[in-house]
């Protein structure tokens, strides 16, 4: 029961009761119709990443062989090379869980409170910061990748994760910016009653305000993590040390100036992204039933 | 507020102590001397595993010195020293290639070893001349870096097809000309129903075999130099490659012998192809009969395609004689660096006593490169020694170094890339592309 | 902008307000915080930078004053660039913003299946970028590439893509889109759970039908979500690169990215070609900075334009007073 609480009040609920006969025909038609379209829509969407996942299991002599999505003959020896050049495998694996974990929480904290403040209290210069903090992100990084490197390297952070999670953990310009958009389309009168109530700003926001941005949080939350996942070129600045590799750095030493080892590159790319769908679509069952569920308690 | 009173002190303490180490400048060099050195390494895998194999012996006869190996591209990709020298985190030793070696040479990145090499003994002779040169700067003539080794371009050809074809195999050194390749590669292309370039129900929408790859199929690489210069053409020439060799006309003659085997021949690979299924690939797996590489391909062949039968040549002859390009790596040291004397230490040593099989590149010093060790290793082919280390005393055997420090951009956009893009996609006959390519290029040059 | 305390305020009013203020900095602490340590400071040395000349190899910037300025606004090659990136934002971003809700709202609505359908429409965005290049320089493929063997199917012949100036961008344009369409999708599902079922319901038994619903009750409810994604996918698809580096580097360096015949070069691909590769004169990270700081003012004008129409769409349903639809 508090799993669903803490989705948003209020959550659509499922279609109304069918009406007998004929309407129930045709709804089923149309879901039929609707799961058939999906389906075809979908594979054909993520057809590249399938034939990604095949060229981790083709032999090297048909790598290419555009005529086959199954390949056969079927080979898992680029799998079991992968862990035979890589041996630390599992060491970058966690080197990139404690990135993504560490600096996505803090990110979703700080963003969060930012965006709140942004959205609800009012304050002098509110607009003005609103547009500095978006002001940042249109500076590409490549000019401001040189000025932070000298900051880390005076901090004595190289060779450490800590570049990439720290400034994470102050929250990032586009998650607050989202944070505040998304506070906006709350009403204003959970918070008058909290007032009412006699809870400060800050209980408000922990016990009122937050819960209800559990989408929100959802989402920033997922798409942060991926990103951190998947981030190279900080990593490849900052992470010389192989000891600190990140598996984004594992992945591209696979790819040389004059050959590449296509079939180990495609098995790892295969698991490294298999966790975080996996998560997903959990995540998403669990978010699918949640909604549900409050629905029908309406 | 309580809790705003503690923290606002903790904030302003951060948000100081970050301002003062964020501006406190380290005016002093980018360290102290210290007994680690730092080595910037880059490649695959495999080529770190041999780096660190040959600097084991190093490791064993310095106890006192430990090595820290820092993978970064630094070394290929000449933006990444600079961004690690400007964050003064730059490497003591690193690895540079001829493409970027005189750039960072000029900008005073590299260290001069001239003197040191008087010292100890290090001499010219002791290496392949042609491969030493390169490690002189085009400014002064000194040395400013030691062989880690070199690769050649050869000619890389399947002995079954050239058996099944009833062609004789090219000489090994070198005695044909491009005219008998383009022969050899339309015999050697054939289609589904067995029918060769030549004949006349060749159908050339259903290739199953073709005769020829050269890189020229990916405009980014130079690996059609070697064609240029035997037609005495090329893209830099000179001494100080500050010369544009576009519009001589061996360049469009040369340019236009690969454009027409790829596009009337329809017996070479072409860009489209390239996008499918890499060139060097489709050798490898046995559908290609000749291609032009360099050693990697021996290792690249090993891995994958075993049963493979081929064997190396020379590459052929232009008008202008014999012509290769030769690709060296050389071991460096950053000028600033405040372990200059281990550093030279371990340079002398990689480059000496430990060279062998660094990065899978033929050796530069002679005692290595002569002696059985190499030549005679298990798996390489037949024809290794007339194919691989002779062309290196050609008169055209040239390095592709950058001494004015141009070619990104004269290979880039805003000067031969469109160009060249004509040309390999068969789009205008190469003399009429090759057209106001030197006004753009002397452009460039004199920026 | 921003509100100014009342002269005539009563006392306590006045310190309310600056309670107010006062909490609101706290909220906001770890955000300017880590903006000004990581990312203001770098920002203002970068804007000295554009006064300097500077090959990062030299021990020190050099200071050059306004010509990296004047140098810029004589650049031919400038305009050119700019109009590679503003081709990719009438495809790219169109496409993107577009298809996104289209994927949104086939998905948000709870069923059997949905789950998976979101989760596999998610996993392109997942994709390592390695993979992305590697796979779509395949799918280009005009030899036995899939893409152009459905275009076939129709009897014509499919374009050349990638090698083809013309089609080049485009085809960069439909990677980002497939890339990015999860990213669009997940925030604009969060966004239409945020709308409570009870509006699209009471539209409906007033007899509106769905493209009505949607256009006067769920687009108002998600506008705040469609502005965020329109502004931030701007500034985005204005520092496009990764993409173009991945798609035409094949094996040389990052300097020889942008074809062909220079129609996918970018800003920030010229930006960093001058800062690392070229050997101009003025080539540097001088020049470099000069060309980001007129990005990022093109960037900011830009914004604030959306940013004044937004007044007329934007619909926040927390702030009280509607403008177009909504029924607060």
């Amino acid at each position: 029961m508090t799993v669903t609480d803490t989705i948003k009040v209020g959550a659509p609920s499922l279609a109304a009761q069918p009406a007998p006969g004929f309407h129930q025909a045709r709804k089923r038609a149309r879901t039929g119709f609707y799961h058939v379209g999906m389906t075809v829509l979908v594979v054909l969407y993520i057809l590249p990443v399938l034939w990604a996942a095949s060229m981790s299991l083709r032999t090297d002599a048909h790598m290419f062989d555009a005529d086959q999505l199954i390949p056969h003959p079927i080979t898992f020896e680029h799998y079991v090379n992968l862990f035979t050049i890589l041996p630390d495998f599992g060491r970058y694996v966690g080197n990139t869980v404690l990135i993504a974990v560490v600096g996505t929480a803090g990110t979703l904290l700080s963003s969060s409170l930012a965006g709140y403040a942004l959205a609800r209290f009012t304050f002098p210069g509110q607009r003005a910061l609103l547009m500095v903090i978006l002001l940042t992100l249109m500076v590409p990084p490549q000019v401001t990748l040189i000025p932070q490197y000298v900051i880390f390297r005076n901090l004595n952070w190289l060779d450490t994760p800590l570049p990439i999670i720290v400034p994470m953990l102050f929250g990032g310009a586009l998650p607050t910016f989202f944070f505040r958009q998304f506070f906006l389309t709350l009403p204003r009168e959970l918070e008058d009653a909290a007032a009412i109530d006699g809870a400060g700003r800050w209980r408000t926001f922990f016990s009122v305000m937050a819960p209800l941005a559990g989408p929100a949080y959802l989402a920033m939350g997922l798409l942060t993590f991926v990103q951190l996942w998947n981030s190279f070129f900080v990593n490849s600045i900052y992470l010389q040390d192989q000891n600190q590799w990140v598996l984004t750095q594992a992945l591209q030493s696979l790819i040389g100036r004059y050959n590449s080892q296509y079939g180990e590159i495609m098995a790892g790319v295969t698991l490294v992204s298999l966790p975080i769908v996996i998560g997903y679509v959990f995540v998403q069952r669990w978010v699918v039933r949640g909604i549900a569920f409050s629905g029908m308690a309406n | 507020m309580r809790i705003s009173r503690r923290l606002i002190p903790i904030c302003l303490t951060m948000s100081a102590i970050t301002a003062v180490t964020a501006c406190s400048n380290t005016a002093a060099s980018s360290g102290e001397k210290s007994n680690t050195l730092t080595i910037a390494v880059w490649g695959v895998n495999e080529d770190i595993d041999s780096i660190k194999a040959a600097a084991k012996g190093f490791e064993q006869a310095n106890p006192g010195i430990t090595l820290k190996f820092n993978r970064t591209d630094c070394g290929a990709d000449y933006a990444v020293c600079k961004t690690l020298i400007a964050g003064r985190n730059m490497a003591d030793v690193l690895v540079t290639g001829t493409w970027n070696f005189n750039q960072m040479a000029n900008d005073g990145v590299l260290a001069d070893l001239t003197d040191r090499m008087a010292a100890d003994g290090v001499k010219e002779e002791d290496f392949v001349p042609v491969v030493i040169q390169s490690d002189k700067a085009a400014k002064d003539g000194r040395f400013y870096g030691l062989p880690m080794g070199y690769n050649v371009q050869s000619l890389f050809y399947n002995k079954e097809m050239f058996a099944k074809a009833g062609l004789k195999e090219p000489p090994a050194d070198g005695d044909y000309t491009y005219d008998d390749l383009r022969e050899w590669s339309r015999k050697l292309t054939l289609d589904a129903n067995g029918n060769n370039a030549d004949s006349p129900d060749f159908d050339p929408k259903n290739v199953v075999q073709w005769g020829y790859y050269n890189r020229f199929a990916i405009p980014s690489e130079p690996g059609y130099w070697p064609v240029l210069w035997a037609y005495g053409g090329g893209v830099l020439g000179g001494d100080k490659r500050d010369q544009c060799d576009l519009e001589k006309p061996g360049t469009a003659q040369a340019m236009q012998l690969l454009q027409d085997m790829m596009w009337k021949d329809h017996s070479s690979v072409t860009p489209q192809m390239e996008q499918e299924t890499p060139g060097y690939l489709r050798w490898i797996q046995g559908h290609v009969a000749m291609q032009q590489g360099s050693h990697e391909q021996v290792t690249i062949a090993a891995q994958q395609n075993p049963s493979l039968k081929y064997d190396m040549a020379a590459l052929p002859k232009g008008p202008e004689g014999n012509a290769t390009m030769i690709q060296v790596h050389s071991w460096a040291a950053y000028a600033k660096s405040p372990n200059l004397d281990n550093a030279w230490k371990f340079i002398k040593y990689m480059a000496t006593e430990g060279a062998g099989k660094q990065m899978g590149l033929i050796p530069a010093y002679k005692k290595v490169a002569e002696g059985p060790a190499f030549l005679k290793a298990p798996g390489e082919p037949e024809h290794l020694k007339e194919a691989q280390l002779d062309p290196a005393a050609w008169p055209l055997a040239r390095t592709n170094i950058d001494p004015q420090g141009v070619l990104a951009t004269v290979l880039g956009q805003d000067g031969l890339g469109p160009a060249l893009n004509d040309i390999i996609t068969g789009k205008k006959p190469a003399a009429e592309a090759l057209k106001g390519t030197c006004a753009k290029i002397d452009k460039i040059l004199a920026s | 902008m921003g509100e100014t305390a009342p002269s005539s305020a009563q006392a306590p009013r006045s310190r309310a307000r600056r309670r107010e203020a006062g909490t609101a900095l706290l909220f906001l602490l770890p955000q300017i915080f880590g903006l000004v340590a990581f990312v203001g400071v770098p920002l203002g040395v970068s804007l000295y930078y554009s006064f300097t000349h500077w090959d990062l190899v030299a021990p020190e910037p050099t200071w050059i004053g306004l010509e990296n300025w004047t140098h810029l606004l004589e650049d031919e090659r400038v305009p050119k660039v700019l109009w590679n990136t503003i081709k990719f934002i009438f495809t790219g971003t169109l496409s993107f913003l577009l298809m996104s809700l289209v994927a949104a709202l086939l998905t948000y609505r709870p069923r059997r299946g949905v789950a998976f359908y979101r989760a596999l429409l998610f996993l392109p965005y997942v994709l390592s970028q390695i993979a992305v290049g590697i796979v779509w320089r395949w799918m280009f493929n005009t030899e036995s590439g899939p893409i152009n063997a459905a275009i076939e199917l129709f009897g014509v012949d499919g374009p050349q893509w990638l090698l083809d100036p013309a089609t080049a961008m485009p085809a960069i344009a439909l990677v980002t889109t497939w890339q990015g369409l999860g990213y669009g999708m997940t925030l604009y599902i969060a966004s239409l759970h945020g709308v409570p079922e009870a509006l699209p319901e009471a539209a409906k038994i007033d007899g509106a039908n769905a493209w009505q619903r949607f256009r006067h009750v769920m687009l108002p409810m998600i506008s705040p979500t469609v502005l965020f994604l329109v502004v931030t996918s701007l500034i985005g698809a204005l520092q496009l690169f990764d993409p173009v580096v991945a798609m035409t580097t094949s094996g040389g360096s990052i300097g020889m990215a942008g074809g062909p015949d220079d129609s996918t070069r970018t800003v920030v691909l010229y930006m960093y070609n001058q800062m690392f590769n070229y050997n101009e004169r003025l080539s540097g990270l001088g020049y470099a900075a000069a060309i980001a700081w007129v990005l990022a003012l093109l960037t900011f004008v830009l914004t604030l334009v959306q940013w004044a129409f937004s007044k007329r769409w934007v619909f926040y349903a927390g702030e009280g007073a509607a403008k177009k639809g909504g029924q607060g």
